[in-house]
């Protein structure tokens, strides 16, 4: 059966299709007529108007373009192990949705439309420890959190953020609550995108492929002390082909860039998505999670003024509100069941599920120089979450979570070959009180191109409102009105303490003529490990129980985490670009709460490795092929034991210019070999897709 | 020091006049450095001053050699009597061969020591910096379009390839800028009235930066500013040299001027934080000039 938000969609079909053809014939007709020399001498008459050199051109001073906040650290001067996305290998990966580059990181996992209740997005996690809402990862776009006040995770389909926007991502490789904040517990993703001033004209994106059509357009302009930009697009996005995890999205989002002075500018964003989201699982619960479609809603303004006092002193303030909203409403699937002692009142319930979150975050920070050897940032901020979700708090007002931070965090060079970080966060919230993280590291670089590090990192986890508060169930009326049947899905005990992760790790890395390594060594230690428990005290009287009995969170147990990681870099020729990743991860478990707590210790794959070629054929062709490997792994919640999973993708791509406009089209095939992998859980199978992308810039 | 026996075009002088048409900081600076420099010459030389900062015409005296110091000033010199021997500082290479060409003049009585650094320079010290850059990304605009063969040629002798882009407008320059910047390879910066100047440099420096892209600058401003590096002559390197070029030349009665060139003496200059956060090894400043001075040597 497909929704009936799926009209139109063939529409949009044959219209991306007739685009395609219609650039292929001009690509084919400009190809002929290609000339490789693109350099255009402009006549000498031209340059006869233009002014003169003068020595003001070299003695005259230029305004402090550059300022080092506190995350601008080289990998080899950082705290913790650091992986570099950049937009060159986002590109070269020829993925389709964000979430799938973090699969090029050492040690991460990357499941497909993992989840099927709630969310249907994937999910990402570093080491393990995750069902299909991670909940252990910082995830920032900007300095905006991402992180859902409800379950914890991320939406990654429905970020307001488009692909080709992101200039690069940084990926912490270990808890650094001290620069990140509170859940920057087992790892960070920090996505930063292109400025304003870097996204001017006009750009069109189209991608049409397996299930999937897309259609993009941005426009990047300018007032005499401002740089904008506006994006607009919307997405079919049909997921996988077994699964019922389509997605439609409407986008738009606009970023500008005010200069009030050379010191001082003012940086604004907003970001909308709207759309439809496919949940459910019919192999799983034919019943109760059956196969629908939700309305999804998000939005979120930013502001933030920085102001460069000098080269080694820059202060911001930065104020965000954001909005989320999920509209859940579907009818059961037929109830009725002999087995029950009383005949039910309706055999086909109606559920209603709606979620509105808010979020309002105010942060400042300074960093600053103090001396040639020792560079300082501090700062603060304030949260208040805003939750509404009468279906799984079984509360109809809104709750409200309030959090505080005071940050600092120094980094010292007492000597060229040395380089000491020391960092702490302070935080106080309405969950877990007032928890620490400090956090410090040793680099010493005996020789400038290779670098060891030794660091010790701690992070505290707070509880979601999913861990802490979720009381959600469904009551049955029976046909015998002393009897109401009661299918309790969660009934949380609340008063959790957060989890804290200890993190000690022991990193080198090396700079060859043509390469780069980063080889890190790490033992990590968590304790009070928030566990999900069936939960045997929950009273269902006067009701009826149906169904098992629910789940809780409890402190329990501790885990250890221990193993190694590899990043190499390559360039053996001046085209040709290698990346490769290998983890091996090994999770034990002491002191659980039951037996089923040793499951977390399968929750990541003992293996991980990946690969990315890329090479540059000639000024239009661009080749590349990315190679993902992952040992057996069953993840967490719904996850199913999963078998050895080998995937290979490739991309070609071809730059053209048609007259003034510049673009690019290519070809992206995941699971070149069509192997049937079954990622996260057994409801979950990859086949092999194609997409071709298109870009014009005009 | 008369001098004697001339031969017939060439016109002995007997002083030198300084020739000013804006008096910034730095021309100021210069001058001051210059008249010292020259006055611990061997030379007795005689030294007049003239500005026409007003835009006046001014006097100039009898047989003297004008020092044009600045485009400007060269290009109020080019007008001189056309025996006037002219030595153009603070002139960058294009100007100076811009002003000759339109004035007509001969290039023995009409010379300069650049302001600028000859390619081979700027890509020696990028070389230092990044021994293994296999290209370098070069952006172009009208009028540094015409440095395209001395940047091909200089990367020859580094053994490095450039990837040359040309800008026809100013609001070509970002999208120009970010195809460089996704080649990751090191940009170096020529001035041009339309891609690098005042207003540009910012674009360029921060977008470098947020990439994680080296920029070699031109100057020490552009160091300041964010550049990775930068070669330059100081005013005072150059009012130095210059002092001992007149010297020498007044000593050996010359009067025909030595071919315009570029200055010998120059400085490098780190941008240590941006180095740093780039994750970039810096080499020793000292020895790195010295390395490069025995390159040109060679």
């Amino acid at each position: 059966m497909r929704p009936l938000y799926l009209i139109g969609y063939s529409a949009l079909k044959t219209v991306l299709l007739t685009v395609f053809s219609f650039i292929f014939l001009m690509l084919s007709l400009s190809l002929a007529h290609a000339d490789d020399s693109h350099s255009e001498n402009l006549q000498v008459d031209e340059v006869k108007t233009v002014a003169m050199q003068s020595e003001a051109d070299f003695l005259d001073e230029i305004p402090n373009a550059v300022s080092i906040s506190r995350l601008d650290q080289a990998p080899k001067d950082a705290p913790s192990a650091s992986t570099i996305i950049d937009r060159e290998m986002i590109r070269a990966a020829g993925i389709i949705d964000l979430p799938e580059i973090f699969r090029l990181v050492p040690g991460f996992y990357v499941g497909t439309n993992a989840g099927f209740s709630f969310s249907s997005n994937h999910v990402v996690s570093y080491h393990g420890l995750s069902d299909a809402y991670a909940r252990r990862m910082q995830i920032l776009i900007d300095g905006r959190t991402v992180y859902e006040p409800l379950f914890g995770g991320v939406l990654w389909s429905e970020l307001p953020i488009v692909l080709d926007d992101i200039l690069r991502i940084e990926i912490t490789r270990g808890p650094n609550a001290a620069t990140f904040g509170a859940n920057a517990f087992l790892g960070t993703i920090n996505i930063i995108t292109l400025n304003a001033a870097e996204t001017q004209g006009n750009r069109v994106t189209l991608n049409h492929g397996n299930g999937r059509n897309e259609a993009f357009y941005r426009y990047g302009g300018k007032t005499e002390n401002s740089f904008y930009r506006i994006n607009a697009g919307y997405k079919q996005d049909d997921g996988l082909s077994n699964r019922s995890d389509d997605k439609r999205t409407n986008l738009l989002n606009f970023q500008s860039d005010y200069r009030i002075n050379q010191q001082q500018n003012v940086e604004f964003q907003f970001g909308l998505v709207q759309g439809k989201r496919q949940e459910g699982e019919a192999s799983l619960d034919a019943v109760l999670f059956v196969p629908r479609t939700k309305d999804v809603y998000n939005h979120f303004e930013l502001i933030k003024w920085t102001n460069k006092l000098s080269a080694d002193s820059e202060f911001y303030v930065q104020g965000y509100h954001s909005f989320g909203q999920s509209d859940d409403d579907f009818t059961s699937g037929n109830l009725a069941n002999p087995a029950l002692p009383f005949p039910l009142v309706n055999n086909f319930i109606n559920v209603k599920s709606k979620v509105d979150s808010r979020r309002y975050d105010l942060e400042a920070q300074h960093s600053l120089k103090i001396s040639k050897d020792f560079r300082l940032a501090w700062g603060g901020s304030v949260r208040l979450d805003q939750l509404r979700a009468p279906f799984y708090l079984s509360q109809s007002e809104t709750k409200e979570f309030h959090l505080q931070r005071l940050f600092a965090q120094a980094e010292f060079t007492p000597h060229e070959k040395l380089v000491i970080n020391l960092g702490t966060m302070i935080e106080h919230n309405d969950f877990t009180g007032t928890d620490g993280s400090p956090r410090a590291s040793i680099n010493f670089s005996p020789t400038p191109h290779h670098t060891f590090r030794l660091g010790v990192s701690s992070a505290t986890r707070t509880p979601t409102y999913f861990d802490e508060k979720f009381k959600s169930g469904i009551k049955f009326p029976s046909t015998n009105p002393a009897v109401t049947y009661l299918r309790q899905f969660f009934s949380t005990k609340g008063n959790l303490n957060p989890e804290r992760i200890t993190s000690k790790e022991l990193g080198y890395m090396g700079e060859f003529n043509h390469a780069s390594i980063d080889l890190k060594v790490f033992s990590d230690e968590i304790k009070d490990t928030i566990y999900a428990q069936r939960n045997t005290a929950f009273v269902f009287t006067p009701f009826v129980r149906v169904g098992p009995r629910p789940i809780s969170f409890i402190n329990s147990g501790e885990i250890q985490v221990r193993g190694f990681e590899a990043q190499i870099k390559w360039q053996p020729l001046a085209k040709t670009q290698l990346l490769a990743n290998y983890a091996r991860v090994k999770i034990g478990t002491t002191n659980g709460a039951d037996n089923d707590f040793k499951n977390i210790e399968e929750s990541t794959p003992r293996d991980t490795a990946s690969l990315l070629l890329n090479q540059q054929l000639n000024g239009f062709w661009n080749a590349s092929l990315a190679g993902y490997y992952t040992t057996p792994v069953r993840a967490l919640g719904d996850g199913n034991p999963v078998d050895t999973n080998q995937r290979w993708d490739a991309r070609v791509a071809r730059s053209f210019n048609l007259g003034k406009t510049k673009g690019q089209v290519s070809l992206n095939v995941h699971n070149i070999f069509d192997k049937h992998d079954i990622e996260f859980a057994r409801y979950n199978e990859l086949r092999r897709r194609a997409f071709l992308n298109l870009q014009l810039d005009f | 020091m008369c001098i004697s026996a001339l031969p017939v075009n060439a016109v002995a002088w007997t002083s030198v006049t300084i020739l000013t048409t804006n008096n910034t900081p730095a021309i100021t600076e210069f001058v001051q450095h210059f008249k010292s420099a020259l006055s611990e010459s061997n030379a007795d030389i005689k030294l007049y001053q003239a500005s026409n900062e007003n835009g006046l015409t001014v006097s100039i005296p009898q047989d003297t050699l004008v020092v044009a110091v600045g485009t400007q000033a060269l290009n109020y010199a080019s007008n001189l009597d056309e025996r006037t021997p002219v030595l153009g500082l603070l002139v960058p290479k294009l100007s100076y061969e811009r002003i000759l060409r339109d004035s007509g003049r001969k290039p023995r009585d009409f010379s300069a020591i650049y302001l600028d650094q000859p390619f081979d320079r700027q890509i020696s010290l990028i070389k230092k910096v990044f021994p293994n850059a296999k290209t370098i990304s070069v952006i172009l605009g009208p009028t540094s379009q015409f440095n395209s063969n001395d940047i091909q040629q200089a990367a020859k002798l580094h053994q490095v390839s450039v990837n040359i882009q040309l800008v026809e407008k100013t609001g070509d320059i970002q999208s120009v800028l970010n195809a460089s910047l996704s080649d990751k390879s090191p940009i170096l910066a020529v001035p041009d009235a339309l891609v690098f100047n005042r207003e540009t440099a910012q674009t360029f420096l921060l977008s470098s930066y947020r990439h994680r892209v080296p920029l070699v600058g031109f100057s020490q401003s552009y160091v300041n500013s964010g550049a990775i590096a930068a070669t330059f002559s100081s005013p005072k390197q150059i009012g130095t040299e210059a002092a001992e070029l007149i010297g020498n030349l007044a000593l050996e009665e010359q009067t025909d001027l030595p071919a315009a060139r570029f200055p010998k003496l120059f400085s490098i200059d780190f941008n240590q934080r941006v180095a740093r956060a780039l994750g970039i090894f810096i080499p020793n400043e000292t020895t790195t000039v010295e390395a490069m001075l025995k390159e040109e040597k060679e």
